[in-house]
């Protein structure tokens, strides 16, 4: 191992970030309390039909993490998966003759498919209008179920055949306990591990801000689609154990009541973690049982909690533990006079040498950036109006002019963030006019954003990983089994973004949440997140506006240091015309959507034109 | 041809209730960008009220109407100001439909414990709705007349509250740009409370007018509230006049389907028309297409 990397691992250490690891505590308590469970199956014989809900509901709502809790698409039209899942297991079981061998994948298989098609919808609506078309989706869904007599037994309903594995028959009560918590475990394992690995992230930033997310490259399309089959697919193996639990399908167990409870039981629970499925599913499960009252006022208790909760603790039950628990540690902390704030020590070796830096980025320049006659126009005004220009490799060039003059309407025709815009953009010798805005970023076009567009309740660490999630190299599929080359290239992650955030001076505020920073601090998250996705052009707008000349000034140095690491292109937007004349080789002027002037600093702030329209006198 | 005539009036007997719903739906997206989950309910809880007032406490028919939407004004503001207004800080959009959701689920229960899980039928004076006009080979339901002139009234009331109100003012100014009403000192709370309001009106008189239709049970509201819902998609869900539009056509496109397509068909066609219209026309049929969005 080389000297530089050894100085890589301190910028980890020094800011004690964990490196991702196979096995983490929270697994550990997991697989405790699930063995326990399961050694235990057969003492509880009275309760066992209330532990095979409760597990049903753990595994639903684990499902549901993925789509709700991490990609934040509010789905009401869940169960169709879970009657998908019932369905197949009594036609498996009746019509076929076969056992869970055949029941699990083809449940999971089949759902997975119709989850890429309910999640089409999320393509072209907002997640309210979502809601209801998923809303529609379960409506709709139980009224086929009964119509649809050949597959579901209509109204009637379907028996459900022998509980078999390869052959070998089971008894139900204790062993199919033992069998929901194997496959409970196998949905936590994958849910889990989309947690901690890069879908799971792309997943927050697509909930936190779709816009940013596209910026950084990621999928969003595909994402969400993917969302809706996994949790589906995942829902649907709850299914084959409600099929088997009850013996018997009816198509009105699977309307939309059991939609709206699956939702409120996890959002009651928590629904950020796998802890909330769980409790969630505990809640819903185990308050009937304490009193028959109780049972009475059922949906009138769930309905009331909700309400509750939503107001005082949106996290639910999970956060209200963990908030708890927060307040403890920083008792404890003030208590024992430790330093809160302890500054994480500078490094004094020169940064951007490590090993594994070195292996993002390119020798060669990159950023050569040609437009064409750019033009967009909003009904009738031309905001930009026919501007061409052509920026060399690895250039620093400035683009001012008065508010209104275009220049962030110009970064969005080019990065694809505005409808409509016409005109040719080149990049290093390949057109991504007309692109979707992610294949533009994965071309090489990188930005910040004017308004922040930060994925709150991330952490600035996270802000990293997102936008080097390209040069994060593992399938979904492996990410899903933890896989060990996952967990190699996690860490070759976490590495270069420890190393980043040293460089920008962000390091010691890694697990920060970013909405609690400073704005200075969050203009460089957002600075950061995209020199993580290892641009070949980044296109800056106002990255120093609202900040001290001095801060702005280091951070465009920092920012220009690191883009010549690795070989990129800057195109900035500033509206301190010194502070652009210092670090531009060159810079464009714009006006009312046209080109006036386009030279070298000098050159630029003696055109009279550009005196008259922007600089005044 | 008088078959025609007479799937194309069931079709718009229907379409009145989509509309009706559709349009409260709206109402309350425009100006709030709100989705209320607990419409539907809200709507049959009037019927039932309608119902309770009249047939268990021996009130005029018309009187006890009226005592229902007071009721249900007067709990739409509760409920309004107790759990949707704490969260409009918030600016997130999340927590209210997740809130409305909980709302449905109290409601639901509410009505269920009062009013138990059996059908009621909802009695109409001189029982006009068992009345059957014979024109020809048409067969015409008095209470069906009934239903038609309630939608018009409410429709022309709705309109004149919009169009000739200050509430309506207030209204169009938040539907066209929240930030810059507010700066003009139109005072949002009110404006929000009163479309609550009055959008839980409308809702009401539907779940009134349509009780001796379907019969007063639990969840006799929910699939109105669907199908609303899906007139609203259909006319943009940003168009007081396209939601009733779609409505209507909505009314009539199920009313022929039922006829001519299996049953499976016809029961999935309100998840076909979301799909269809999100795929091809996510503005809906009726409104233009809305420019840009601000990154």
């Amino acid at each position: 191992m080389s000297t530089d990397n050894q100085q890589a691992q301190t910028a980890l250490e020094r800011a004690k970030i964990p490196l991702p690891r196979f096995l983490k505590k929270n697994h550990y308590f997991g697989f405790l309390g699930i063995l326990l469970v399961y050694l235990l199956a057969g003492t509880y014989s009275a309760y066992s039909l209330t532990i095979m809900s409760t597990i049903i509901f753990a595994i639903i709502g684990a499902s549901l993490i993925v789509v709700f809790g991490m990609a934040g698409q509010l789905t009401l039209g869940h169960t169709i998966f879970v009657a998908g899942g019932v369905f197949l297991s009594a036609n498996i079981t009746m019509e076929w003759s076969r056992g869970l061998e055949t029941e699990l994948p083809i449940a999971f298989a089949a759902m997975f498919i119709l989850g890429l098609i309910v999640g089409f919808p999320s393509l072209r609506v907002n997640e309210l209008y979502l809601a209801l078309a998923t809303f529609a989706v379960a409506f709709v869904g139980v009224q086929v179920l009964f119509e649809w007599e050949q597959f579901t037994g209509g109204g009637s309903g379907k028996p459900v055949g022998k509980l078999e594995f390869f052959g070998r028959e089971f008894s139900r009560g204790p062993t199919l306990v033992r069998i929901a918590l194997i496959i409970m475990l196998f949905t936590f394992w994958v849910v889990g591990n989309f947690q901690d690995g890069r879908t799971g992230r792309a997943w927050n930033a697509l909930r936190t801000s779709e816009t940013a997310a596209r910026a950084s490259g990621l999928p969003v399309a595909w994402l969400k689609i993917l969302c809706f089959a996994i949790g589906g697919g995942l829902a649907a193996l709850g299914g084959v154990l409600y099929a088997h639990t009850l013996r018997f399908a009816i198509p009105e167990n699977y309307g939309v009541n059991l939609s709206i409870i699956v939702v409120l039981a996890l959002i009651i629970g928590g629904k950020h973690r796998l802890m909330g499925a769980v409790l969630g599913a505990a809640y819903v499960k185990w308050l009937p049982e304490l009193s028959r009252d109780v049972q009475e006022y059922e949906g009138l208790i769930y309905g009331g909690t909700l309400i509750i909760l939503t107001l005082i603790a949106p996290d639910g039950l999970v956060g209200m533990f963990e908030w708890a628990a927060e307040r403890i540690k920083s008792y404890k902390k003030s208590q024992d006079g430790e330093d809160l704030d302890s500054k994480i020590a500078a490094s004094n070796t020169t940064p951007l040498k490590s090993e594994y830096l070195s292996s993002i980025g390119s020798d060669t320049s990159r950023g050569h950036l040609v437009v064409n006659n750019a033009a967009v126009a909003f009904g009738g005004v031309k905001a930009v109006d026919d501007v061409s220009f052509e920026i060399p490799a690895g250039a620093v060039t400035g683009l001012i002019g008065s508010n209104g003059a275009g220049k962030t309407t110009l970064f969005n025709a080019i990065t694809g963030h505005v409808k409509g815009a016409t005109g040719e953009f080149i990049l290093d010798g390949k057109s991504v006019s007309g692109k979707p805005i992610h294949i533009r970023a994965l071309a090489g076009i990188g930005r910040t954003f004017q308004n922040l567009n930060l994925h709150d309740d991330l952490n600035v660490l996270e802000h990293a990983l997102i936008g080097l999630d390209r040069t994060t190299n593992y399938s979904r599929i492996s990410e899903s089994f933890r896989l060990p080359w996952v967990l190699r290239e996690e860490k070759k992650a976490h590495f270069i973004a420890a190393e980043l955030l040293d460089h920008m001076d962000l390091l010691e505020y890694w697990d920060e949440k970013v909405e609690d920073l400073p704005y200075g601090l969050q203009k460089r998250v957002d600075v950061v997140r995209a020199l993580a996705s290892n641009p070949g052009i980044l296109l800056l707008d106002e990255p120093a506006a609202g900040l001290p000349t001095a801060e702005a000034l280091e951070m465009m140095q920092k920012v220009q240091e690191y883009a010549k690491h690795i070989s990129a292109g800057v195109l900035i937007i500033e509206h301190n015309v010194e502070l652009v004349a210092d670090v531009s080789e060159r810079i464009i002027v714009l006006d009312a959507g046209k080109t006036i002037a386009d030279g070298t600093p000098e050159e630029v702030t003696r055109n009279e034109q550009v005196i008259a329209a922007y600089l005044g006198t | 041809m008088v078959d025609y005539i007479q799937i194309a009036w069931q079709g718009l007997v229907s379409g009145f209730a989509y509309a009706l719903i559709g349009l409260a739906l709206v109402m309350v997206y425009k100006t709030a960008r709100i989705l209320n989950f607990a419409a539907g309910t809200m709507a049959g809880i009037s019927g039932f009220l309608a119902h309770w007032w009249a047939a268990e406490n021996d009130m005029p028919f018309a009187l006890a109407i009226i005592f229902a939407l007071i009721m249900t004004a007067v709990g739409t503001y509760v409920i309004e100001r107790l759990t949707v207004r704490p969260l409009i800080k918030l600016g997130d959009f999340l927590p209210i439909v997740i809130m409305t959701l909980g709302v449905e689920e109290l409601l639901a229960n509410v009505s269920l414990l009062w009013w138990g899980g059996s059908a009621q039928r909802y009695r109409v004076p001189g029982d006009i709705d068992r009345i059957n006009w014979i024109i020809g080979d048409f067969r015409l339901n008095a209470w069906h007349v009934v239903v038609a002139g309630t939608t018009f009234a409410t429709l022309s009331i709705v309109g004149y509250v919009i169009n000739q109100t200050e509430l309506g003012l207030g209204m169009k100014a938040f539907a066209e740009d929240q930030d810059a009403a507010k700066l003009m000192g139109v005072k949002e709370s009110t404006v929000s409370i009163w479309t609550w309001v009055l959008s839980a009106l409308v809702g009401g008189v539907t779940g009134i007018v349509y009780a001796p239709v379907l019969f007063l049970q639990q969840d006799y509201m929910n699939i109105i509230f669907i199908k609303g819902f899906v007139a609203a998609i259909l006319g943009g869900f940003l168009s007081l006049s396209g939601g009733v539009a779609g409505g209507l056509l909505l009314g009539e496109l199920e009313a022929f389907t039922i006829k001519w397509a299996p049953r499976e068909f016809a029961a999935a066609l309100p998840v076909v028309i979301v799909f269809i219209v999100l795929l091809i026309r996510p503005h809906g049929l009726f409104t233009r297409e809305k420019g840009h969005e601000r990154v």
